[in-house]
């Protein structure tokens, strides 16, 4: 009977560690992951939030906590007074370059070689991802996850103004002045540009450059061991003056607002413009019914030292905390995210997946194939100087490339001030 | 008679010394509350002005992003401010600003609140309609205006078009020459109103018999203003002035949402470029020694213009 009842006891006692065991798992909150973005609208934030439900459906003791904040908010001070709070978010969004760098150096953004290497899931992405020009490694080590591919300007063009004057495509530098010129003498405005802050010409300012002066010496002055004030510099800036001579800009182009120019491109008062990709997404929303347009890459400019098929771009991405107390369930997150179904509605929803094949298998807009296409068939990337290099010293050269694109000085004047406005920096 | 009175005095101070002890310890407890009751201020003057104001010092000899840890540069920032020709373009900008709004703020307004000093109510109305811009944001009215300036489709540009004075049409935000004079007109239209109600108020002091006075003596209106009316508003006018003058210091949201500076730094001004240092660029160490710089800048300013205008000759009435 002893025997009996201590078994009995044992079972009894065991049926209640057990309900409370299961208990105890079933109340268990739900572990959070937060995730500071800047997708405040849009249909990207619409599949965001659909790819956040399913994950949740997916995994129910995963929370994903969304921080967004306005894009000037986040990249001024928002992203800088999380990192530094007692709270940083487990994931966040950052722009591939400078700045995936500074979190590397600064032990904020978790390595995240070993988890892409795991079951191939970096394989996952198209090799482009994996480079210290996209702005994703640090090294050989891999501090981002690519989410969006950006080619950050392109030449969009309105192409019933290209049709009314006869106009195609430029092959070369040459070709492009001819069509600047041709629309001017018949009272077009040949590019509209709204650069109030300096970032819209400037980035194409970048890329320009980066075909005449070459990567190498590029890289070399935005990092102030080269000056910018030589020849191949000048040689560079001399395009500017020409666009400037030829009158290719809108009149208020130093005091237009980048959105502003845009509306205005949509509206016909310009005949180009160079802007990135995002210009897709919002001639969705502010083109007027049957308004055409289309895109080239800087056209070739002879005898530069520069690779003349590159195109500027970046990629924009997802970093961990290294403070992060749920590391496992972030990478978790961010594999459900990069899946290919949910890559395919993210495409979808206008942004470039840098999931292999992704682009391919989603049913996008003809603009955005072409811009896959001509960042997959691109040989070189130029980061763009404001991504790729420390914002001070970008803004200084977009400030002296715009003195010229406005004729206000002549290239060797520009290049002898930003020289000297960067000799107050170093 | 000496003895006696010795042990009175004794047997007075025996008899005050422990209510004098009380009295002095009463004082002391009521002067102790009236710290008590300024504690609560002082602690947040202290955590909210005095603090950030002691770190903002002691950040503006570092270089600092933000993130990283200051390192210590002693008076680098300082050096490359007083280098830093934008820095130094936009205390000649603010100085142009201000003697623009001193103009349109100030002296317009003063011209208003003569003009319409009267009791008919069209007058009243006028008042209201002149005040009315007062209600709206700095920012609203930034953007508002920015539409009337805008080069392709603004009110301005459209309605010069629409006279037949196209050649005049110009991009006013976009050109150097025209931005600094723009955005000083939308600032008079701003606050003219302000400082009418501000003089109307000092006008509504004069005594009407000085006046009644003035004109028996044959006083023409305009003896009668520069005698009797300027005179008597010489010490308001004093208060707006400095107003106007350290408003002008601290402008930002305006120049912020019509120019941004801008083009090339035509309407930089020391709040605009201070922002762009510290937050577009990061570099808030040199940001922090720009706003050490622009306090000790407007500290003087307001201390030279106070010194200069104090009451010599008040007219009291």
């Amino acid at each position: 009977m002893r025997v009996t009842l201590t078994s009995h006891l044992r079972r009894a006692v065991s049926a209640l560690a057990a309900t409370l065991l299961i208990g105890a798992v079933g109340a268990q909150e739900p572990v959070e992951i937060s995730v500071a973005h800047t997708m405040t609208g849009g249909a990207h934030r619409v599949v965001f939030d659909e790819i956040i439900e399913a994950f949740h459906e997916a995994y129910p003791n995963i929370r994903i906590r969304q921080i967004p904040q306005d894009m000037e908010i986040y990249q001024d001070t928002g992203l800088i007074a999380m990192l530094q709070s007692n709270d940083p978010p487990d994931i966040w969004f950052q722009w591939g370059g400078d700045l995936v760098r500074r979190d590397a150096e600064l032990g904020f953004a978790l390595d995240l070689t070993d988890y892409l290497a795991e079951d191939g899931w970096g394989d996952t992405f198209l090799d482009a991802s994996w480079s210290e020009g996209t702005g994703t490694m640090v090294g050989d080590r891999i501090y981002m996850m690519p989410y969006v591919f950006d080619v950050t300007t392109v030449l969009w063009y309105n192409t019933a103004i290209f049709d009314e004057y006869g106009l195609s495509e430029p092959a070369t530098w040459d070709d492009f002045l001819d069509i600047v010129r041709t629309l001017r003498a018949a009272g077009v405005t040949p590019i509209i540009l709204g650069n109030q802050q300096f970032w819209p010409l400037g980035n194409w300012a970048g890329h320009i450059t980066a075909r005449v002066v070459g990567m190498d010496l590029f890289d070399k002055a935005l990092s102030l061991e080269e000056p910018f004030n030589q020849p191949a510099f000048e040689e560079a800036f001399e395009r500017f003056a020409e666009l400037a001579e030829a009158q290719a800009f809108n009149r208020d182009l130093a005091g237009l607002g980048a959105s502003e120019s845009m509306t205005a491109f949509f509206q016909g008062a310009g005949a180009m413009h160079p802007i990135g990709s995002w210009l897709i997404s919002n001639a969705f929303s502010e083109a007027p019914e049957g308004f055409e347009y289309d895109a080239f890459n800087t056209p070739i400019i002879p005898g530069g030292a520069g690779d003349p098929q590159s195109i500027i771009g970046l990629a924009t991405g997802f970093e961990v905390s290294t403070r992060s107390e749920h590391v496992d369930e972030a990478i978790t997150f961010l594999r459900f995210f990069t899946s290919f179904d949910n890559q395919v509605a993210w495409a979808e929803a206008g942004r470039f997946s840098p999931i292999e094949g992704a682009m391919a298998a989603a049913d996008i807009d003809v603009h955005n194939k072409a811009l896959a296409e001509l960042f997959l068939d691109a040989s070189e990337l130029v980061p763009p100087p404001d991504t790729g290099y420390p914002v001070e010293i970008a803004d200084i050269f977009y400030q002296g490339a715009a003195l010229v694109a406005g004729g206000l000085r002549s290239p060797a004047e520009a290049l002898a001030w930003i020289d000297e406005q960067l000799a107050l920096v170093r | 008679m000496g003895l006696p009175s010795r042990v009175h005095a004794r047997d007075a101070r025996a008899a005050t010394a422990p209510a004098r002890r009380t009295v002095s310890r009463a004082a002391r407890l009521e002067e102790a509350q009236k710290y008590l009751f300024v504690l609560p201020a002082l602690a947040l003057f202290a955590t909210f002005v005095l603090l950030p104001l002691v770190s903002a010092l002691y950040y503006s000899f570092t270089v600092w992003d933000g993130l990283r840890v200051p390192e210590w540069v002693g008076w680098r920032n300082y050096l490359r401010a007083w280098n830093d020709s934008v820095h130094v373009r936009s205390y000649l900008n603010v100085g142009v600003y201000i003697a623009g709004t001193l103009v349109v703020e100030v002296a317009f307004g003063l011209l208003m609140a003569v003009l319409l000093a009267s009791g008919r109510r069209v007058f009243g109305f006028l008042r209201g309609l002149f005040f009315s811009p007062m209600v709206l944001s700095m920012v609203a009215a930034g953007l508002l205006w920015t539409y009337v300036y805008d080069y392709r489709r603004g009110l301005l540009n459209e309605g010069l078009r629409a006279v037949g004075l196209e050649q005049w049409a110009h991009p006013w935000l976009s050109d150097g020459a025209t931005a600094m004079l723009a955005v000083i007109v939308v600032s008079g239209w701003k606050y003219a109103g302000f400082y009418m109600i501000i003089f109307l108020a000092a006008l509504r002091r004069i005594p009407v018999t000085l006046y009644e006075a003035a004109m028996l003596d044959g006083a023409t209106p305009l003896q009668r203003l520069w005698h009797i009316t300027l005179p008597l508003l010489r010490e308001t006018g004093i208060v707006a002035v400095l107003l106007c003058v350290t408003g002008g210091f601290a402008a930002f949201d305006l120049f912020f949402t019509m120019t941004n500076g801008g083009p090339f730094n035509a309407t930089e001004i020391p709040t605009t470029w201070i922002v762009k240092q510290a937050f577009d660029r990061h570099n808030m160490g040199y940001g922090a020694a720009l706003t050490i710089v622009m306090t000790v800048v407007v500290g003087v300013v307001s201390l030279v213009y106070l010194l200069a205008t104090r009451r010599r000759h008040a007219v009291e009435y």
